[in-house]
C-alpha cells in the first residue's frame, strides 16, 4: 500500500510540476481594447491600439501604440516592443477599420481575426470618416479612455437600432453569404472634442463603395430589423397642415415608442420583382404644427402623409444601393431560397440586383398621442 | 471459450441505463464540427442526411439485437467465437478490440487537438494525454459500474449546455435552409456516409449487452438512447445552417464551438472556453466505455487478466497520441479511421447477423439427424 501511495505521490507531483500553461495574470498584461487599422503607404496596414494597463502607480492606464506591418499579428508582436506588459487581445471590444483601407477592399482583415480563438464574435466593427488613428487619438476631457468610449457608444447606439448592428459574426456571415452584403457604421470626429455615428457604409464584395447617412440608416433598419421603442422625426411636405413656425416651411412629427416589423417576398421569379411589407406603429408625441390631434381625420391624414414620407425615403435608399450594386437588404438570399437550381453567385447577383424592382408597402399607424390631446 | 457469458449478479446493471450509454458513447467528438463536413456535401440539405444518417443507426441496432437475440445473454466475442470457429473467432476478435483502440485514439488526439488551439496553445500533448489516460485508467479499473456511473452523470451534468444553444437563435435566418431538397439525392447520401464518424458508438450494445438485467426491455433502451442523440444532432444542424452563412460554415473547423463564442454571460465572457474544457467530461466516458470493451475483449477471447492490459493499452494510446500532433495528421487519420467505421459499424452487423442465422439453421438441422 505504502509503495502504491508513493506512486501516486510521484506521478502527481510530476504532473502538477510540469504542467502549467502560460499564465495570464491581470497585473502582467496589456489589454487590447480597440484595433484602428489603416492603409499604410509601403502597402502594409497601420495599426493604432488602445491599450488598457492595470498599473496602480500610474494616473494614466491608458495607452494607445502605433505601429506598421504587414499583418494584424505582425502588428501586435511590434507593438509589443514598445510596451512594458505583453500585450493580449481577449478583451478586443471594437476594430475600426480606415476609409482608404477598405476602399481597397480589404475586409479580408476580418477573417484573420477570427481565426483567434481568444478574440471574441460579438466584437463590433466600425469605419473612420477619415483614418482610424485620429478617431483614436481623439483626447478629451470627458473621454478617459477612447476604446471604452468607443465600444459604449457604438453599444448603445446598435441597442437602441439607431446603428446597424455590425458585430464580427454579422459582418461575416453577410459577408460570405451570397446574395448580401454587409454593412459597417461610421464614426466621425465631432467638432474638436467628440466622436460620434454619423451613417453606414455599403460593400459590394470586400470594397466600400458607398455610404449612407445615419437618418437613412435608420430607414435601413426598418427593414432589415425588428423595431422595439426608439424615437425619430419625420418631415411632412403638406399644404393642410399649417406650420406653428412661419420661418420654417414644413412640418416635423416626432414618433416615440415605434414598433415595426418587416417582410420581404419575391412575387415575380423573371422580372424580379420583389414586395417589402413594413409595419409600423408609434406614438406620436410632438408635431410642429397647429392641428387638432383629437380629431380621428387629423390623425388619419398625419400617418398618410408619414406614410408617404416614409415610403419615399426608402424608395431612395433602394435606388442608391442598386446603383451602387450592394444588396444590404438580403434580396439575393431570399431569391437565392425562393428559385431552385438558380446556382446564385455573387458576381451574378450584382447584376440582376441592379435590375430588381422592389415595392415598398408601409402600413403605418399612430397608436396614441401622448397625455394631452 | 463459451458463447454464452452471465456475469456475477452483482454486476448486472439495470436496463434503462442502457439509455444513458448509448446516449453518452454516441455523443463525443463528432458532434463539435460534424457540420461543416455534412454541409460541403450535401449543402443546405445537410439536415436530411443527419435524418436519414439516424434512422439508419436504429435499423442497424434492430438487427444488433436480433443476433444477439439468437444466443441469448451473449456478447459479440462469444458470437464470433461460435459463428467462425476458434481460430478464425480469435482473429476476427483481435481485429474488432484493436478497432475499440482505434476509436478510442481517434477520440482522444482530436480532443486534444482542440485543446490545444481553442484553450492552451502552449501546453505540450503528452500531459494532456497523460492527465486523460489516467482519468480514463481509473474509470476503467472500476470495472462496468463506474463507467456507467460517469455515463450517466456526463448526460445529466451537460444538459445546461443545451440551454446556451438559445443565445445564437437570435442571428439565425430560416432563410438558409430554402430551398429544401435542391441537392441531389446522392450528395444528401454522401453526407449520410459522412455522418459516421459522429453517429457511431452503439455498437457498444453488442458487448454491454450480457450485462443488462432484463433483456426484453433492451429495445425499448437502446431506440430510446439513439432517439435522442439523433434530437439532438437535428437542432445542432439546423440552429447551425441557420445562423452561419454557407461560406461561413465552409471554413469554420468547429462549427458547434464557434455558436458558443456569442455566448455572454453576466459573470463570464467567453463561453467558449468553459465549454471547451467542460467537454472533457462528455468524451470521458466514450473513452472508457472504448478502453472496457478492448480489455473485456482480451478477456473474453484469450482468457487474461485485465489489469495490466489496461496499463499496457494505455501506454499504446499514449504512444500514438505523441505522433499525431498536427492538422494535416490528424486529418489524415480521421479520414482513414471514418472509411473504416463505415465498414466496420454499420455494415458488418448485417454480415454478422446473416451469418449467424445460418450457422443457427446448421447446427439446428445436425440435430435434427441426430
Amino acid at each position: 500500500m505504502r509503495k502504491k501511495g508513493c506512486f501516486w505521490y510521484w506521478t502527481f507531483s510530476l504532473l502538477v510540476l510540469s504542467g502549467c500553461a502560460q499564465p495570464k495574470i491581470l497585473e502582467e498584461v496589456g489589454l487590447i481594447t480597440t484595433y484602428g487599422l489603416d492603409h499604410a503607404e509601403n502597402g502594409g496596414i497601420l495599426g493604432t491600439m488602445v491599450e488598457l494597463k492595470i498599473d496602480p502607480t500610474t494616473p494614466h492606464d491608458v495607452v494607445i501604440l502605433e505601429t506598421e506591418a504587414f499583418s494584424i499579428r505582425g502588428i501586435r508582436s511590434n507593438a509589443n516592443r514598445m510596451t512594458s506588459k505583453r500585450l493580449a487581445s481577449g478583451q478586443l471590444r471594437v476594430i475600426v477599420y480606415g476609409e482608404e483601407l477598405l476602399k481597397l477592399g480589404s475586409t479580408g482583415i476580418a477573417q484573420t481575426v477570427t481565426n483567434d480563438p481568444s478574440v471574441s464574435d460579438m466584437t463590433y466593427l466600425a469605419i473612420a470618416d477619415g483614418t482610424a488613428r485620429d478617431i483614436l487619438n481623439v483626447k478629451a476631457k470627458h473621454i478617459p479612455d477612447i476604446g471604452i468610449h468607443l465600444f459604449r457608444l457604438i453599444d448603445q447606439n446598435t441597442k437602441e437600432k439607431m446603428m446597424p448592428s455590425a458585430t464580427l459574426q454579422e459582418v461575416l456571415h453577410n459577408h460570405y453569404a451570397v446574395g448580401r452584403e454587409p454593412i459597417l457604421p461610421i464614426i466621425k470626429k465631432e467638432g474638436r472634442e467628440g466622436i460620434g455615428f454619423s451613417g453606414a457604409g455599403l460593400f459590394k464584395g470586400s470594397k466600400l463603395v458607398g455610404k449612407i447617412s445615419a437618418d437613412q440608416s435608420f430607414y435601413l433598419n426598418l427593414i432589415i430589423d425588428k423595431y422595439k421603442g426608439g424615437n425619430k422625426d419625420f418631415v411632412i411636405k403638406s399644404s393642410k397642415l399649417k406650420p406653428r413656425n412661419r420661418r420654417l416651411n414644413k412640418t416635423v412629427a416626432s414618433l416615440d415608442s415605434m414598433g415595426s416589423s418587416s417582410h420581404i417576398k419575391l412575387i415575380n421569379k423573371e422580372k424580379m420583382e420583389f414586395d417589402i411589407d413594413i409595419k409600423l406603429t408609434g406614438r406620436l408625441l410632438e408635431i410642429t404644427s397647429q392641428i387638432d390631434l383629437g380629431n380621428p381625420q387629423n390623425i388619419k391624414l398625419i400617418e398618410k402623409e408619414i406614410t408617404k414620407s416614409i415610403t419615399k425615403e426608402i424608395e431612395k435608399l433602394i435606388t442608391y444601393c442598386q446603383t451602387k450594386e450592394s444588396d444590404i437588404f438580403g434580396l439575393g438570399e431570399i431569391y437565392r431560397s425562393s428559385v431552385r437550381h438558380s446556382k446564385l453567385t455573387d458576381e451574378k447577383w450584382y447584376k440582376m440586383f441592379r435590375k430588381a424592382k422592389v415595392n415598398v408597402n408601409l402600413d403605418f399607424s399612430v397608436r396614441r398621442s401622448g397625455l394631452n390631446e | 471459450m463459451k458463447v454464452q457469458y452471465q456475469p456475477n449478479p452483482q454486476y448486472i446493471l439495470s436496463t434503462f441505463i442502457l439509455f444513458f450509454i448509448i446516449h453518452s458513447i454516441q455523443v463525443g467528438i463528432g458532434i463539435q464540427g460534424f457540420q461543416r463536413i455534412i454541409f460541403l456535401e450535401a449543402k443546405q440539405d445537410a439536415w436530411i442526411s443527419v435524418v436519414l444518417a439516424g434512422l439508419f443507426a436504429h435499423i442497424v441496432v434492430i438487427v444488433m439485437i436480433k443476433t444477439l437475440q439468437l444466443y441469448g445473454p451473449t456478447d459479440i466475442y462469444g458470437i464470433h467465437g461460435e459463428v467462425y470457429g476458434v481460430w478464425i473467432g480469435k482473429i476476427v476478435n483481435s481485429l474488432y478490440i484493436l478497432y475499440c483502440l482505434w476509436v478510442f485514439e481517434t477520440i482522444l488526439i482530436n480532443y486534444i487537438e482542440v485543446m490545444q488551439t481553442w484553450v492552451f496553445p502552449n501546453v505540450p500533448t503528452w500531459l494532456f494525454s497523460i492527465s486523460i489516460l489516467l482519468l480514463v485508467i481509473y474509470g476503467v479499473t472500476g470495472g462496468l459500474r463506474v463507467i456507467v456511473g460517469a455515463c450517466f452523470f456526463s448526460v445529466i451534468l451537460s444538459l445546461w449546455m443545451l440551454g446556451l444553444i438559445g443565445y445564437p437563435l437570435r442571428f439565425t435566418d430560416y432563410h438558409h435552409l430554402l430551398p429544401v431538397m435542391e441537392s441531389s439525392i446522392t450528395s444528401i447520401l454522401k453526407g449520410t456516409h459522412k455522418m459516421t464518424l459522429t453517429i457511431i458508438g452503439f455498437e457498444i450494445l453488442y458487448i454491454v449487452y450480457p450485462f443488462l438485467k432484463e433483456k426484453g426491455k433492451v429495445t425499448k433502451f437502446a431506440h430510446l438512447g439513439i432517439a435522442a442523440t439523433n434530437l439532438l444532432y437535428l437542432i445542432i444542424i439546423l440552429i447551425t445552417i441557420c445562423y452561419f452563412s454557407p461560406g461561413q460554415l465552409e471554413n469554420t473547423i468547429w462549427p458547434t464551438l464557434s455558436l458558443f463564442k456569442i455566448v455572454k454571460l453576466p459573470f463570464i465572457e467567453r463561453t467558449e472556453y468553459v465549454a471547451v474544457s467542460f467537454w472533457l467530461l462528455i468524451i470521458l466516458p466514450n473513452l472508457m466505455l472504448y478502453l472496457w470493451a478492448a480489455v473485456r475483449g482480451v478477456r473474453r477471447t484469450f482468457e487474461k487478466k485485465a489489469k495490466g492490459l489496461i496499463w499496457c493499452f494505455s501506454f499504446v494510446i499514449f504512444l500514438g497520441s505523441l505522433f499525431f500532433n498536427t492538422r494535416p495528421k490528424i486529418n489524415q487519420f480521421n479520414d482513414l479511421f471514418a472509411s473504416m467505421t463505415f465498414y466496420i459499424a454499420f455494415c458488418y452487423p448485417f454480415i454478422l447477423y446473416f451469418f449467424a442465422l445460418i450457422k443457427k439453421k446448421m447446427t439446428s438441422l445436425k440435430e435434427k439427424e441426430k
